[in-house]
């Protein structure tokens, strides 16, 4: 394959794969943390590599995809149904979402889990500019001692934290950059 | 035993390239694991199904971690497999062969230079480092499933929390034999919510899981299920005030490398039933020799 060639987003599928999953895998053990990818990922207007990256490694027929308005074009549309075959769906039933902060609000219309099947919810991957290591402080499991995260907006995370094991999963995404927030990090104080 | 560079992965070298997918499991069974596994790191201690595949090798053989080694391999890794400890039986020359085969991967022998780690009911005794991946196979994944078979109950008492079974049943150790005598599988508390089996690591190895540096991953092929505990978690072993938690271990020495505190193994050395130890770790034993 011919990686000038646009149609292809990569040129050994399941090597690259295998990378950006080992990423999004380092992101979500150690929430908060910055994650930089580098590689020749082609993808159309709009979408950052590393949203696209995460989408290419985790998405197919069996994963519903919510795209905000911003994201809801033919162009990314046809992108992501062309490498994932993935459907696209409302808020309610997806299980992962892709868009700009406030356009993915509220989080009460996600699937949060169930007590008995908490795996049972969405993720949702975050266009976020402010990507930075300042901010809000952070605990849990995958942080060493604590950590800081510029959050969008703490109360809904700390929400987000107190409905433990429900919940919602983050990704933040801009660029190259992307860092996780699991449901399972605390907010604030210890 | 280290492997030569020769066989890195490329596309140019078709040799084992064409027979297999990159770690033999299809990209759309890579990706049904995958995503079962970030919600399995999100929720520390909780059992995430997966729609376990059919391996080229039995149930109890490891298809478990298996799986989740293949989804997590790239082609830069270094494997190590273990077996109990040992990097040399059966178990685990066969698992790292099938991913030198399918994968092209290098492997190690070295704790310290191995990226992922698959082992099967022991955790290494030099301690791990941040980005390394400890990927175990467990057989019964369920700690509650002795003491109530209906996963159907099961389900319920980790959604309501309901452990009070688990301590009971430690606390019958305690009346029968006067301590706690449950020395491996010794069950855990993951963040102060799921209580989860460790595999059967001994229990020596339980404190080693609190606030592990690593990544732990735990898959259970025949019983279909993915959990995790991410680095730096707070892992404790169920326990009472007045009986509290113990590590054990043989009361004896290493009699190749001397260690008084490595795990060691029982060897029988003649008919007269004399015994001897050994560490069950055999990289650590080697490098300390």
């Amino acid at each position: 394959m011919n990686s000038s060639n646009n149609l292809y987003a990569l040129e050994s599928p399941e090597i690259e794969n295998a990378f950006f999953f080992r990423q999004a895998l380092n992101a979500i053990s150690n929430p908060g943390k910055i994650f930089d990818l580098s590689c020749n990922l082609n993808t159309p207007n709009g979408l950052s590599k590393s949203a696209g990256s995460l989408l290419l490694c985790l998405c197919d027929f069996d994963t519903p995809i919510f795209l905000s308005e911003t994201f809801n074009t033919d162009e990314i549309r046809k992108w992501i149904t062309f490498h994932t075959n993935s459907n696209f769906t409302e808020k309610g039933n997806c299980k992962f979402a892709l868009g700009n902060w406030e356009e993915l609000l509220p989080f009460e219309k996600y699937q949060l889990g169930t007590d008995a099947y908490p795996d049972r919810s969405a993720t949702l991957i975050v266009n976020y500019e402010k990507i930075s290591n300042n901010g809000t402080k952070l605990f849990g499991p995958g942080i060493k001692n604590y950590t800081y995260f510029n959050l969008p907006d703490e109360k809904k995370f700390k929400n987000n934290n107190s409905l433990f094991p429900l919940g919602l999963d983050f990704f933040f995404s801009y660029e190259n950059k992307f860092a996780a927030i699991p449901r399972s990090t605390r907010i604030g104080e210890k | 035993m280290l492997k030569s560079q020769k066989n890195k992965y490329t596309k140019e070298d078709p040799l084992e390239h064409d027979e297999y997918n990159f770690a033999y499991l299809d990209e759309q069974t890579k990706r049904m694991i995958r995503r079962a596994i970030l919600k399995a790191i999100a929720i520390p201690g909780y059992q995430v199904p997966f729609s376990s595949r059919e391996m080229p090798m039995p149930y109890g053989w490891g298809t478990g971690g298996v799986q989740v080694t293949a989804s997590c391999l790239c082609p830069t890794d270094t494997l190590k497999v273990i077996d109990q400890g040992a990097d040399d039986t059966t178990n685990a020359v066969s698992i790292r062969k099938f991913f030198e085969k399918t994968a092209n991967i290098n492997t190690t022998d070295d704790t310290n230079s191995a990226s992922i780690i698959q082992t099967r009911h022991r955790i290494p005794e030099e301690p791990l480092k941040e980005g390394q991946i400890l990927i175990y196979q467990v057989p019964i994944p369920e700690p509650l499933r002795f003491l109530e078979p209906r996963e159907t109950e099961t389900r319920i008492m980790h959604a309501l929390e309901e452990y009070g079974l688990m301590h009971v049943k430690l606390y019958e150790d305690i009346t029968k034999h006067g301590h706690i005598s449950t020395a491996y599988a010794y069950p855990i508390k993951v963040e102060e919510r799921y209580v989860m089996d460790p595999s059967p690591i001994p229990k020596f190895d339980n404190p080693k899981m609190h606030n592990n540096e690593a990544l732990q991953l735990f898959g259970a092929g025949r019983e279909q299920r993915i959990y995790a505990i991410p680095p730096y978690t707070k892992v404790i072993s169920l326990d009472f005030e007045d009986y509290p938690f113990e590590p054990m271990k043989a009361e004896a020495i290493c009699s190749i490398c001397g260690s008084n505190s490595s795990y060691l193994d029982e060897i029988i050395v003649n008919d007269k039933g004399d015994k001897n130890y050994i560490c069950s770790d055999t990289n650590y034993c080697e490098k300390r020799k």
